[in-house]
């Protein structure tokens, strides 16, 4: 018995959706970061269903270089993030508004 | 569902026996364990290192580096596992390849070990409370 | 992987070198001149490479790599802009600097290989690959100033928002490839298109207006650009610009006919509402880079204008229009950020950015405040610049296609633009205020200064010398 692939897209749009949520209502950047994540790796996911769809390996290749370019983006935002709190005491993304015009 | 519980029933069986196990020894050792009230039984390692402080230390943001070194050079490994499942096909061109790809691997953790961001200096060690 | 591959693969490989090169330098011996003068020698050999085994027709270089005239113009364009940013960043870091030179020219040449690399792809890996790449090197440099709390804010929100929008352009090729099989981006928009498919391509779309700060997609731009050191801005509003544009005319010229009439409408409300809205918005901006932000905006609009007709008409002659254009915006942009780099420095707080600061410039620095005020002109698309002849051929293109819309919105456009552009000018003509300092020296990036402002007004007044050289170059027609 195998997981119909199509339940697998919808665990795809859900954690997509769970990523985007957490994005625009989170106010801690680290969980902004986060959120972001969980939405490349719903992206990343989608290739692995797509290509087990077409019994290639090819979704997983791209799985892979796609995690790798997460962890380049993650490695960058704590970077960041450390700076950050040099200027600001706290990660509230709230603090962060002073570009406006 | 019946396929699943003939593909699954040992696994399930596993599960069972596990829990019946763990059950009877913790109700076997309640009932036949003899009781002794020390001054250390209630410590959390009777035998080891005394807990010291809070665990909520504040560690210096340097560890973090390491962090996210191990987790861009762990990734690279997937890499040539990659290269190391397909190694027959691939053939003496794909062994060059891997060997560009440690090579470059190998300047940029010369780099970082150049400037000094696998130190840990004095004022990254955790904060004495 | 053959050897003729790898020979025409010379460009990119010279830039590798480049950067190994340098991070050894900086592991060793640390010297902003010699890493400056490493950069600028790997990125013209890079360059000299290019230009010798220019490719007059396509040939693919392993399945994920492609080498063909239009992608090696627009390689030509990016490593004009790296030589230039790479020219500047000298002067303006200044000889002692709180900042470690060496890692910029290192970030440098990384998001010109990874720009190099989109211009060339023809496989999703490839273009998730350094679409990244350019980017991520890119964000590193926006917040390469770590006391300026504006850049880290800038660069915190680009990296949120860019990470979503890749997520949205990831999500698109995952649902592109679901439908198709296909990985290598000809065959997977060749096949016939579903519902499914449509919306990922609907979502790839999406995620490359992002970059190309689109419209609907637009808002990040002008903080980002306003935070960022000035000669990262450079850098983000000329080469990330130029490489996805490639790469968007690439994919919006692979569409399959059925699906066509609703991607041109798409695209022709997304380039309407761009170059109104940007226009419109730069109205009233005092700081330049914010104002320079909002120009970006409306000009992507014009540019996708080409796109729009590309897919209505025969590609080559919008092919030409389209590169014609970005030429004068990359030109135009350089120059305007040169000047302003010139006249900032990185250690400070804040760059030059205000526009009542640069009153009365010409009449300390004539020469900067020339080539300033011929660069928007340039913009503004007044004649005997580069820019009049780029708007021209637009102009021209959607009169024969009579997308009536679309030619309102580029007139209205540009004379908001005309507007806020001369605004500008006549604050530099204005009559002295205060001291302005420039960078004193720097010799060698203010002849290349010089060399661009030449360009600009040679090819403005002579249009037909890169005009059938052009056809050649990209080999069409």
């Amino acid at each position: 018995m195998t997981v119909p692939i199509e339940h697998g897209f919808v665990l795809v749009a859900l954690l997509w959706a769970i990523g985007l949520i957490g994005l625009l209502a989170r106010k801690n950047t680290l969980f902004m970061l986060m959120s972001m994540e969980i939405m490349l790796n719903a992206a990343a996911l989608a290739f692995i269903l797509a290509g087990s769809l077409w019994q290639q390996a090819d979704g997983q290749i791209i799985y892979i270089l796609i995690i790798t370019v997460a962890a380049a983006e993650v490695g960058l935002g704590l970077a960041l993030l450390i700076r950050l709190r040099a200027h600001v005491s706290d990660l509230n993304i709230d603090k962060l508004d002073e570009l406006r015009g | 569902m019946e396929q699943a519980l003939v593909e699954l029933w040992p696994i399930l069986l596993y599960f069972a026996f596990t829990l019946v196990l763990l059950g009877g020894v913790m109700l076997v050792s309640t009932i036949l364990g003899p009781r002794t009230r020390g001054h250390s039984t209630h410590l959390p390692y009777e035998s080891g290192i005394l807990p010291l402080g809070n665990a909520r230390v504040k560690f210096a943001n340097h560890f973090f580096l390491y962090a996210i070194f191990f987790v861009i050079f762990d990734l690279e490994t997937l890499f040539l596992f990659a290269w190391a499942i397909s190694f027959e096909q691939v053939g003496v061109t794909g062994f060059i390849e891997a060997l560009v790809f440690i090579l470059i691997l190998l300047i940029a953790l010369v780099y970082l070990w150049r400037i000094g961001a696998l130190n840990i200096r004095k004022r990254h060690l955790p904060e004495q409370n | 992987m053959s050897l003729q591959e790898l020979w025409l693969l010379l460009p990119v490989l010279i830039i590798c070198v480049g950067v190994l090169t340098l991070m050894l330098q900086a592991a060793w011996q640390r010297n902003n001149v010699l890493a400056q003068g490493l950069t600028v020698l790997t990125l013209t050999l890079a360059l000299g490479a290019l230009i010798r085994q220019y490719p007059t027709d396509m040939r693919t270089i392993t399945l994920l790599f492609e080498h063909e005239p239009i992608g090696g113009f627009f390689s030509l364009l990016l490593l004009m802009v790296a030589i230039s940013v790479a020219l500047l960043q000298g002067p303006y870091m200044g000889k002692n600097s709180k900042e470690v030179a060496e890692e910029f020219y290192i970030l440098l040449l990384l998001s010109c290989l990874g720009s190099i690399l989109l211009v060339m792809s023809r496989h999703v890996a490839s273009v998730i690959l350094s679409i990244e790449l350019m980017s991520l090197s890119m964000l590193a440099m926006l917040a390469y100033n770590r006391e300026r709390k504006l850049a880290l804010e800038g660069a915190m929100k680009y990296l949120l928002l860019s990470g979503a929008a890749t997520s949205l352009l990831l999500l698109g090729f995952a649902l592109l490839y679901a439908t198709s099989g296909q990985l290598l981006l000809t065959q997977m928009l060749s096949s016939p298109m579903q519902l499914v498919a449509k919306s990922g391509f609907v979502l790839v779309v999406a995620g490359l207006a992002f970059k190309l700060s689109l419209v609907p997609l637009h808002f990040w731009t002008p903080d980002v650009y306003q935070g960022a050191p000035v000669n990262s801005t450079l850098l983000l509003t000329s080469l990330s610009k130029a490489a996805v544009f490639a790469l968007f005319i690439k994919l919006i010229l692979l569409i399959p006919p059925e699906f066509e009439a609703d991607m041109v409408r798409m695209l022709s409300w997304m380039a309407i509402a761009s170059m109104l809205l940007g226009n419109w918005l730069a109205l009233q901006q005092r700081s330049l880079k914010r104002l320079m932000a909002y120009s970006a905006i409306a000009h992507m609009g014009y540019v996708l204008v080409a796109g729009v007709i590309a897919m209505g008409i025969d590609h080559s002659l919008v092919l030409e229009g389209a590169s014609y254009y970005l030429l004068a915006y990359l030109v135009a942009s350089i120059l305007i950020f040169a000047v302003l780099t010139l006249l900032s420095k990185l250690d400070e707080q804040q760059d030059l950015d205000d526009l009542p600061q640069l009153q009365g410039l010409f009449w300390q620095h004539p020469w900067l405040a020339s080539v300033m005020t011929l660069a928007f002109l340039s913009l503004a698309g007044m004649p005997i610049t580069i820019g009049f002849i780029g708007k021209f051929y637009l102009l021209t293109l959607a009169v024969k296609l009579s997308a009536w819309w679309l030619v309102t919105a580029m007139l209205v456009g540009s004379a908001v633009g005309l507007y806020y552009y001369l605004r500008v000018i006549f604050t530099l003509f204005a009559p002295l205020q205060r001291d302005i300092q420039q960078t004193s020296g720097a010799y060698l990036s203010k002849m290349w200064i010089g060399v661009i402002t030449a360009g600009l007004l040679l090819l403005g007044i002579l249009p037909g010398l890169l005009g059938d050289e052009l056809r050649r170059i990209l080999a069409i027609g």
